[in-house]
């Protein structure tokens, strides 16, 4: 394996790696990028095959202690009300994304000087825009312009992917409220995109996409970035990033599928691992000049995890809904209800999605104990005529405020199969979010009743919905209060970047992978830009 | 693999599980307890051993009703693989498919004319007008 030295080494083939790796690769820059994950090829999904759902339930579980696979490290949730879900290969955890491609809103960016709780971002959301526009794009985003919740954007560019039976019984609910719903952007293309095909609504999104048109990165950024000279390892487990007796980051120590170690020297190192990834890695690399952990001066680095937790309501409905069909993701969205209004008794608020409920076998659980005949009998057979392309759900990705205490550990004892610490996450809700959700649920309950429903139910808390990684190396001005500054430089260590969510101050009520990209995309034009000037490229 | 008495307890206890009901077959009519349980536990190997063990809890023989809730009440996690592994079994069935109407995950490309066909509904909401906050410069 070679040793020289790469200009930029990109930790993590995900959502962010990929992006740094394809804007650098063709301005020219060197990148190699180390990837513990291989390259997913379509055949192993299950979408188009019969047993979708059976493996739904490990192969392609979101939650990576279930599925255990060899690229997957464990993580302790022992401590957590949530399960942390991503994928590890190239692509990341967009190999497994719903595609849902939101925009963060301007007050997202000013927590602290509207609503007097959290911080404020090191920039407005006018400074992200152009990034997000060049997102859209790259991505392939379909969507209706004229969302009255957000100011004029730019449109997207391939019109909205049809709302759908569901959609359509959702909004007439909202309307009879005089509520706010939208049709749902979407990083999925509703006509054949730049290589993609068209998608086909099959609706397996979240275990892969077997038809290739979902914008997952390793479609999308990938290619381009390994034909403009970016050099992709997998099967790469990186164990430490090392340091320079002066205190830089000077490369990688990490593990092949053999179990043999390699080094990688580089002139900067941009960490892309994600939300748990990240600060692992870092707390992993312990040097004398970082005894806390590779830019802990501020002892953030883990810390102000925000996962969104979940809750939703289900509506039962008397009509044939194909509520099976895709995408996965959502139909509509509202956001009647994400500023924030004190007379509810919280701060902050949440997006709601619109989505539909899947296949006959749908998350049937392993565990028994409750009376027989509640679960099965007649009821088994009933549960699934009420359900089966007769429901769908209202989701509320409720917005998580930071706090210390939640946060991403060395766990003491775990570890991953290369026998490196592996992560713990100590992690519980809030009094604002659970008054949060309990509101927005009652108003969903609500939104159902008005669209018909003939019965619900209701999923207050969803243990494995820690889909969004977001805050552990939290972005800002004052390097005792953040680990990186706004251009995700680590204040610390100035050859370092984390691009990934880790560097969010707060969380937002959305789907937060759009938001990743653009910071992603605007620190690399940043790197650019200042080229020479500094250590970066 | 289930050896055959594995599998008679398996079709025993899974019909009391997923009884006939209408239109549809029970767990054993349907024949789910042969080629399509073999693909749930050869696509989920790691069930099978605890699948052995929870069937060896209920392979004695007598009433398989009684057998399930004895299973239920003192080993809820036996029951609920069990039914784990024939409600997976059950639903991977054509005919079952057909009776619920349920055609599986089909390509559906959306056409047009299906892309905006809600401009009527979407009005009130433009109407209104904005609903977002702006930050203080
Ligand atoms: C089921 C599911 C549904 C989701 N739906 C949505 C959605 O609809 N919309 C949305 O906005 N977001 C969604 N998300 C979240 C979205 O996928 C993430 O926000 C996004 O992928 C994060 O990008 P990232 O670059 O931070 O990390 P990731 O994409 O997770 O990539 C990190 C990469 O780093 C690699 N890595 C980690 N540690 C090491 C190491 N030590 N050595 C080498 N490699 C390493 C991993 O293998 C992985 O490939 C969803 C996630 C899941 C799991
Ligand atoms: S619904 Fe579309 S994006 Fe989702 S899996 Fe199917 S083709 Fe892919």
């Amino acid at each position: 394996m070679s040793t020289d030295e790469a200009e930029v080494l990109i930790i993590g083939a995900g959502a962010s790696g990929a992006v740094a790796a394809k804007h650098l690769a063709e301005a020219g820059v060197g990148v190699v990028c180390l990837e513990q994950g291989g390259q997913v090829s379509p055949e192993e999904f299950y979408g188009d095959k019969p047993e979708w759902e059976v493996m739904s339930q490990r192969r392609w579980h979101p939650n990576p202690n279930v599925r255990g696979l060899e690229n997957d490290y464990p993580v302790d949730t022992s401590e957590s009300d949530v399960n942390p879900l991503m994928y590890n290969a190239v692509g990341g955890s967009t190999v497994l994304y719903a595609a849902h491609w939101q925009r963060f809103m301007p007050s997202d960016f000013r927590v602290r000087s509207l609503d007097g709780v959290a911080d404020d971002w090191p920039f407005a959301c006018e400074d992200l825009e152009p990034f997000y526009d060049i997102m859209d794009v790259e991505m392939g985003v379909s969507g209706l312009v004229g969302d009255p919740a957000y100011p004029p954007m730019t449109p997207p560019p391939l019109p909205p992917m049809p709302i759908g039976p569901i959609g359509k019984l959702a909004a007439r609910g909202m309307n009879e409220l005089g509520w706010h719903w939208w049709p749902a952007p979407q990083a999925i293309p509703s006509r054949p995109y730049r290589g993609r095909g068209q998608c086909v609504r099959r609706g397996s999104c979240m275990q892969g996409c077997a038809d290739q048109a979902k914008g997952s990165t390793d479609l999308t950024h990938w290619p381009d970035a390994i034909r403009h000279g970016a050099r992709l390892i997998t099967g790469a487990r990186v164990r430490e990033i090392t340091t320079s007796p002066s205190g830089l980051a000077d490369g990688a120590i990490w593990i092949d599928r053999e179990g043999r170690e390699h080094r990688q020297k580089a002139r900067n190192v941009l960490v892309c691992a994600n939300g748990v990834g990240t600060p692992r890695l870092l707390l992993n690399s312990v040097s004398k000049a970082h005894p806390n952990g590779l830019a802990n001066a501020s002892g953030l680095v883990g810390r102000n995890l925000m996962m969104h937790p979940y809750a939703a309501v289900v509506g039962y409905f008397d009509e044939p809904l194909e509520s099976w069909m895709g995408p996965a993701g959502q139909a509509i969205q509202s956001m009647q209800f994400y500023e924030t209004d004190e007379t509810r008794g919280f701060v902050r608020g949440a997006k709601w999605n619109a989505m539909p409920t899947g296949g006959p076998l749908g998350m049937r659980s392993i565990h028994g104990g409750g009376p027989l005949e509640s679960a099965w009998g007649e009821n088994f057979h009933r549960g699934t005529e009420r359900r089966l392309g007769r429901s769908f759900e209202w989701g509320i990705i409720a917005e998580d405020l930071p706090s210390e205490d939640n946060r991403v550990v060395l766990d003491p004892e775990l570890r991953d199969g290369d026998g490196v610490a592996a992560p713990k996450i100590i992690y519980r809700n809030s009094e604002n979010t659970q008054k949060l959700i309990a509101f927005h649920l009652e108003r969903q309950k609500e939104a159902m009743a008005a669209s018909g429903a003939r019965a619900i139910s209701l999923t207050t808390l969803m243990r494995d919905c820690g889909w969004h990684l977001m805050g552990t190396c939290r972005m800002g001005t004052n390097p005792d209060r953040s680990v990186v500054d706004q251009w995700c430089r680590a204040h610390d260590v100035p050859n370092l970047y984390i691009l990934d969510g880790s560097v969010f101050v707060t969380s937002s009520g959305f789907n937060p992978t759009a938001t990743i990209c653009a910071i992603a995309l605007r620190a690399v034009a940043h790197m650019l830009e200042t080229r020479g000037a500094t250590e970066a490229v | 693999m289930l050896s055959d008495a594995e599998r008679k307890t398996l079709g025993a206890i899974a019909d009391v599980l997923i009884p006939a009901y209408g239109e549809m077959p029970s767990f054993s009519q349907s024949g789910a307890h042969n080629a399509h349980t073999d693909r749930v536990l050869e696509l989920r190997p790691e069930l099978l051993d605890a699948l052995k063990a929870a069937l060896a809890l209920g392979g004695g023989g007598g009433d398989a009703g009684e057998i399930a809730e004895m299973l239920n009440r003192d080993q809820p996690d036996a029951i609920g693989l069990i039914g784990l592994v024939a409600s997976s079994a059950y639903y991977l069935d054509a005919d079952i498919r057909t009776k619920l109407g349920y055609p599986g995950q089909l390509q559906r490309p959306p056409v047009e004319d299906e892309e905006y066909d809600y401009e009527d509904l979407l009005q009130p909401v433009i109407a209104r007008g904005p609903i977002f906050r702006e930050p203080p410069k």
